[in-house]
């Protein structure tokens, strides 16, 4: 491809044109902390760089209809900074530990919900709080939940011509509720999860009425736990976290048959072994912190 | 939370086009792009392929070489400088969209070549063996002292993790930005 031209839209519309005419041919830069260097270095060569981090409409945080909403080209800093974003603890969390300082400076959660990899903080944590995005496109919105927009490695069901405009958090009313996140990772910073682990549990006295739990780095995308919500539904927490410690749940796919890529890594036995032996006890212990801040009285 | 960013100011451009930008019209540049960045107050203008990184921008197009290519992934922080003031990972930041002045190692003696506190306390604490990651190091240090996240040494541990040394000069790092800290702070 001889030439490549970079757009800087003023507004969400003029973006939004942009992409309706480059379509597959555009690539957009956010934050820029995963695609510059895949540009820079050749890995992806599009017509057109559109650039929209710099966007007023895409920049704001704000709370309405029974939702936090956080604006496509919002920063992890961004998140740390809003008493709104961080009443959700497994958000709070899982932003702290991205990347480092420079990158959570220009990096966004909506960059990492598009990017779709299977170790993203964001994607989990923003799963297990039942969030969805509000994909735009020049004919119009829709509200995509996250476990309809990440559908393969790498590959959202966001259409050629959208761009990702707002994430949506719905607000749960506190008291019974509480979320937190839970990585592993070789380092303690600048690493990315081993795996991970998102949990937003509703306690009923003592016991998990209903639990909401998201995984990472266990498959090729983010993935809910079913298996394990349905096994701590109506046990006390303590035994229900006693018990999931001990399970390999069932959405982990890490073999062969389901996950090729991950299969023909020379070290791919080891890594299996490694995850299904810990994943139960990083969930089980997401579970534990958050019922410790329902205890407490947060969120 | 909405930041006051311009559309019609855009730093690529033809001077044509900087007047005309507005805020309905996306910013239209061809390659190579005529690019205005101003690099240690002096203004440069270079032609240059819309996707090369800043990084690249400062050393192979301006000379800039103070500014190291470690990882070129956004990993290991050599090639930190401050926009505006900040500090970013110029492997991670697109030449052409970079907006506000930009400040490498070469920018920080002043005209009195004086060093700064910071390269000053790097040396008299010792903190690097070969060096390499030592301009990235100090961009950043300078970053964290001015965003006020050196208060304590898990603190500057913490907001340092971003910039990597193979030679573990760490405690002798931390120790240079709690001298350089209070002299910034006077200066």
């Amino acid at each position: 491809m001889a030439q490549t031209e970079f757009f800087r839209p003023g507004n969400l519309a003029a973006a939004l044109d942009l992409l309706d005419q480059y379509r597959e041919q555009a690539v957009i830069v956010n934050g820029g902390t995963d695609i510059v260097e895949r540009i820079a270095h050749g890995g992806v060569r599009r017509a057109a760089i559109i650039y929209i981090h710099e966007i007023p409409e895409l920049r704001g945080i704000g709370e309405g209809d029974g939702f936090v909403r956080i604006g496509g080209a919002v920063t992890y800093n961004d998140i740390l900074a809003s008493p709104l974003c961080c009443q959700f603890t497994a958000l709070e969390q899982a932003v702290k530990e991205i990347g480092s300082p420079s990158i959570r400076v220009r990096g966004t959660p909506a960059g990492n919900l598009g990017t779709a990899v299977p170790a993203g903080d964001c994607c989990a944590a923003m799963m297990a709080l039942d969030a969805e995005v509000v994909a735009a496109s020049r004919q119009g919105e829709r509200a995509i939940k996250l476990a309809d927009l990440i559908i393969d490695y790498r590959r959202t069901a966001l259409a050629a011509n959208e761009l990702i405009r707002e994430i949506r958090i719905p607000v749960v009313p506190g008291g019974k509720t509480a979320s937190a996140f839970l990585r592993l990772t070789s380092r303690k910073g600048q690493d990315i999860a081993q795996a991970s682990a998102a949990v937003r549990l509703t306690l009923d006295g003592d016991v998990c009425r209903h639990a909401v739990i998201a995984m990472g780095s266990v498959s090729k995308v983010t993935v809910r736990a079913y298996s394990l919500e349905k096994a701590v539904a109506g046990k006390t927490v303590a035994d229900a976290a006693e018990e999931i410690k001990a399970m390999v749940p069932a959405e982990v796919a890490l073999r062969a048959a389901d996950n090729p890529a991950f299969a023909a890594r020379p070290t791919a036995n080891i890594e299996r072994q490694y995850k299904e032996s810990v994943i139960g006890v990083i969930v089980a212990r997401a579970m534990m912190t958050a019922y410790g801040k329902i205890l407490a009285g947060e969120q | 939370m909405t930041t006051a960013s311009s559309a019609a100011a855009p730093l690529v451009a033809g001077t044509l086009i900087a007047e005309q930008a507005s805020a309905q019209i996306a910013t239209r540049t061809h390659q190579p792009v005529d690019l205005k960045l101003e690099v240690n107050g002096r203004r440069h203008r270079l032609a240059i392929d819309v996707r090369t990184s800043l990084l690249d921008a400062l050393r192979e197009h301006l000379a800039f070489t103070g500014t190291k290519k470690g990882c070129d992934l956004g990993q290991c922080g050599a090639c930190t400088v401050l926009v505006g003031g900040r500090r970013v990972l110029s492997c991670l930041t697109l030449a052409v969209a970079t907006r506000g002045p930009v400040t490498t190692i070469e920018g920080l003696t002043g005209s009195d070549d004086r060093l700064h506190p910071m390269q000053q306390a790097f040396i008299d604490h010792d903190a690097f063996q070969c060096g390499y990651c030592t301009p990235g190091q100090i961009m950043s240090a300078i970053g964290c002292v001015t965003e006020g996240h050196a208060e304590s040494d898990a603190d500057i541990r913490e907001y340092m993790s971003g910039n990597l040394c193979r030679c573990a000069a760490y405690p002798n790092i931390v120790d240079a930005i709690k001298q350089a800290k209070p002299q910034m702070q006077e200066g």
